[in-house]
């Protein structure tokens, strides 16, 4: 890897590749990169993040490293780690009770597992922070949970999950029909108890999966209207259509992985979604689908028309704000998690790989092949 | 298709007369206004659509010929016989009402009935539409305007029916037809079909009766029973019971399907014992009733108006094998039946409800009254006989334009207004 030969810090540690860099134990950790990608949209030329026991503490072009701080060049770009918005990793089986179709008191965050392959596989696509949410197939499905990707549960209560559509029905329990889910959801919040309350006085948003047609989706959004509903909508690669109606009802959306059959509704979804200026971020559904998958979804929606900056605000604060995480991840700012990902160029160009991960300031992935020097 | 074919080439042969008519309305010219009258000419706003018809069949055993047709505000504004045509105006052989299909199963399939109970009277099926699928255009290009569009038929009571325009907005709520309310439901083997015994089997909702007519039966005399109890008793109110005393009540139609002679008897007794416990009197119309013909007697004695399954080459339709004979149709009418026809939602390139008409007339049914089975006299179970059925002025502008006299095996549908927007265009 080519490294920048000038040196700032009053250590001159110079690595492309420390074998270990921590800054969870005191020990403050400053990162310069070629391109830094605050998050807002602006990018700082040399750019330089500190941080110390976990979180930033300085953010600039000539931000002051404080002496004895170990300063890593990075030839390269820095972004704020990725945040996939409803995510199953590591808790397929265990996160969609089947017995019942309300189950309005799940907490997702016991079914998260931060040491489970599935969910590791997602700091190697530099995914930092994900949504965990219930399996489609329940009419709510609980309380989805925020976590840092192999770490700590952030949020316990970022959505209560709702699925207005197909998606929440099965053949063998109530409802078995649209319109008994229509009745019966018209009943919950008509007539408010726990957390439907809390989500009709809007605070605690949801995550509407209304189902993948049209129709259905019409229907998610006069609902969340009816009943004054704030969140996000999933699970249909036809939210894009109605970008109009999303942004009326004030709701985000979360929209779904790209794949060959679906491609097209999804990148014109997320152009759409951005010249209407409705927040969006990215799903992705691991393990259901490569983690890789986020990334190359925006990608492709680069491709489509979206802009550069649009697709990494989407995958990072746009996301996290809708998570209601805004506060704690999702840019590179004084004050918030350093949860950071360094790529070998542009972090929305497929091309780019990632060469290192930080959450809450520890190094967690390291790309392997980046000890030989070679990024190609 | 070789037997489709067949049939249309039967058609051609016995039931398509030559475009002339047994009643021919006339009407001498209207005398031309003089040209200059200045100061009080009245402001009329120019119609949103003319066209010129060589015949307009009214829907009421009237041709009009040479009719021009306004439409103003999705209505019929104006109906002129007589007429030459205007330069530019859109002309067309043939105008019927737009057709009307009370068994269009437009419904989403198992998405559309709520299984974890036998009876759900309170249900709206309205719920389960999906205005967005490709069958609602395709329907509308073969004529039909309005369809009833009803639960699956895999409860014992399946639930409310709702009335649509095949065209129109793209909200249920906004495109729904408040005429009169209908409860679906239906006896024979398809409510019972999913149902099974509880031993042997993993246990679930649909270890229950109904597995039998009888217990289909059965179900249908406890709802009403139970929901005559729960007037009495109000903790024994359910969901739907309102709905059921409604329509013992006579406020709401019921429409229930019975393919085969013993389900129309069933239905029909069903019926009679509400009225001899003294609960009520069922508007009772029998879907998909192919063996109607076999008893027509208990039918006429409980004034039941019938809709028929499409016809098929061989007669037998359904899944119980039920028999349909061509001149079901027109034998049931000579009873004094009301009769509707039903193409079940059949597109183009199948046989389509104009088909069926033509089909029925083959089996002895006269143009008018076949007319009135696929227009009039499915309006009126609607409820909706002031708006649809006939071409009147005020009547909606619902039209199936045809290059030819309707439902000839030689004539299709080459155009559709509905709600006065031109939704096929014969041009």
């Amino acid at each position: 890897m080519h490294t920048n030969a000038l040196l700032l810090a009053s250590l001159a540690f110079v690595a492309s590749a420390p074998t270990s860099a921590s800054s969870s134990e005191g020990d403050a950790l400053a990162i310069r990169a070629e391109k830094l990608h605050v998050g807002d949209g602006t990018v700082i030329e040399n750019g330089i993040v500190v941080f110390e026991a976990g979180v930033i503490t300085e953010v600039g072009k000539g931000a002051p490293v404080p002496k004895g701080v170990v300063l890593i060049e990075h030839a390269g770009h820095l972004s704020a780690g990725l945040i996939a918005l409803r995510e199953h990793a590591g808790a397929v089986g265990e996160s969609n009770d089947s017995t019942r179709a309300v189950m309005d008191e799940a907490d997702l965050s016991y079914a998260y597992r931060p040491n489970h392959s599935e969910v590791q596989g997602l700091l190697a696509e530099g995914i930092t922070t994900f949504v965990l949410a219930p399996r489609p197939g329940s009419l709510v499905g609980g309380l989805c949970a925020v976590a840092k990707t192999g770490s700590e549960v952030i949020s316990r209560r970022a959505y209560l999950s709702i699925c207005t559509g197909a998606n929440g029905l099965t053949s063998n329990r109530f409802p078995t029909s649209l319109q008994g889910s229509q009745a019966e959801l018209e009943r919950r919040f008509s007539w408010p108890q726990g957390v439907f309350a809390t989500a009709v006085k809007g605070e605690l948003p949801v995550m509407l999966d209304g189902g993948s047609s049209r129709t259905e989706v019409q229907h998610a959004i006069a609902f969340a209207r009816r009943h004054g509903l704030k969140g996000i909508l999933v699970g249909s690669t036809r939210l894009g259509e109605m970008a109009a109606k999303i942004r009326a009802a004030g709701l985000g959306v979360a929209l779904s992985s790209y794949s060959p059959s679906t491609g097209r509704r999804v990148v014109e979804g997320a152009v759409a979604l951005a010249e209407m200026q409705v927040p969006f971020g990215f799903a992705l559904g691991s393990p259901n689908n490569h983690p890789a998958n986020l990334r190359l979804t925006a990608a492709a929606c680069i491709r489509g028309g979206l802009k550069s900056g649009e697709a990494l605000k989407a995958l990072t604060s746009t996301a996290a704000r809708l998570a209601g995480v805004g506060d704690k991840v999702g840019s590179i700012q004084v004050g918030l998690a350093a949860d950071m990902v360094l790529w070998s160029g542009e972090p929305t160009d497929p091309g780019s790989r990632v060469m290192a991960v930080y959450v809450d300031g520890d190094e967690v992935f390291r790309a392997e092949d980046d000890e030989n020097g070679d990024d190609k | 298709m070789i037997w489709t074919s067949f049939l249309h080439a039967v058609c051609l042969t016995l039931c398509a007369p030559p475009l002339q008519d047994a009643v021919v309305v006339e009407q001498p010219q209207e005398p031309e206004a003089p040209k200059a009258q200045p100061a009080v000419v009245p402001v009329v706003p120019a119609a949103d659509l003319r066209l010129h018809a060589e015949r307009v069949y009214t829907g009421t055993g009237e041709i009009l010929k040479n009719a021009l047709i306004e439409v103003r505000d999705g209505k019929i504004s104006s109906l002129r016989p007589g007429r030459s045509a205007p330069e530019g105006v859109l002309q067309v052989k043939a105008v019927t009402a737009g057709m009307i299909d009370l068994s269009a199963r437009l419904h989403s399939n198992f998405n559309s009935v709520e299984q974890s109970t036998e009876v759900q009277p309170h249900l709206d099926v309205a719920g389960s539409v999906d205005l967005h699928d490709k069958r609602f255009a395709r329907l509308a290009r073969t004529g039909v305007t309005t369809i009833l569009v009803n639960p699956l038929d895999r409860n014992v009571i399946g639930g409310r029916g709702v009335a649509l325009k095949t065209h129109g907005p793209m909200e249920v709520e906004a495109r729904r037809l408040n005429g009169r309310p209908i409860l679906r439901g239906a006896i024979g083997s398809e409510p019972s079909a999913a149902n099974h015994a509880a031993f042997g089997r993993p246990t679930d909702f649909y270890s229950r009766r109904p597995t039998t007519r009888m217990g289909v039966e059965w179900e249908w005399r406890k709802a009403f029973f139970d929901a005559v109890a729960a007037k009495r008793l109000p903790e024994k109110d359910f969901p739907g019971a309102e709905d059921l005393r409604e329509a013992l009540a006579g406020k709401r139609t019921v429409m229930i399907q019975a393919w085969t002679t013993q389900d129309i008897r069933t239905a029909v007794y069903l019926d009679e014992e509400m009225q001899r416990e003294g609960f009520g009197d069922l508007d009772l119309v029998i879907d998909a009733g192919a063996e109607a013909w076999k008893e027509p007697g208990i039918l006429v004695r409980n004034s039941t108006i019938v809709v028929l399954p499409p016809h098929t080459a061989g007669g037998r339709v359904g899944s119980d094998g039920a028999f349909l004979a061509w001149n079901t149709a027109s034998l049931l009418v000579g009873e004094g039946l009301t009769v509707c026809l039903s193409a079940h939602g059949a597109g183009p390139g199948s046989a389509t409800l104009g088909h069926q008409a033509g089909f029925a007339m083959r089996g002895g049914l006269s143009f008018d009254q076949a007319l009135a089975a696929v227009t009039s006299a499915p309006a009126s179970v609607l409820g909706l006989s002031e708006r649809l059925g006939t071409v009147h002025e005020g009547m909606d502008a619902d039209l199936a334009l045809w290059n030819g006299r309707p439902f000839a095996a030689t004539s299709r549908v080459t155009g559709v207004l509905i709600d006065g927007v031109i939704v096929v265009d014969p041009r």
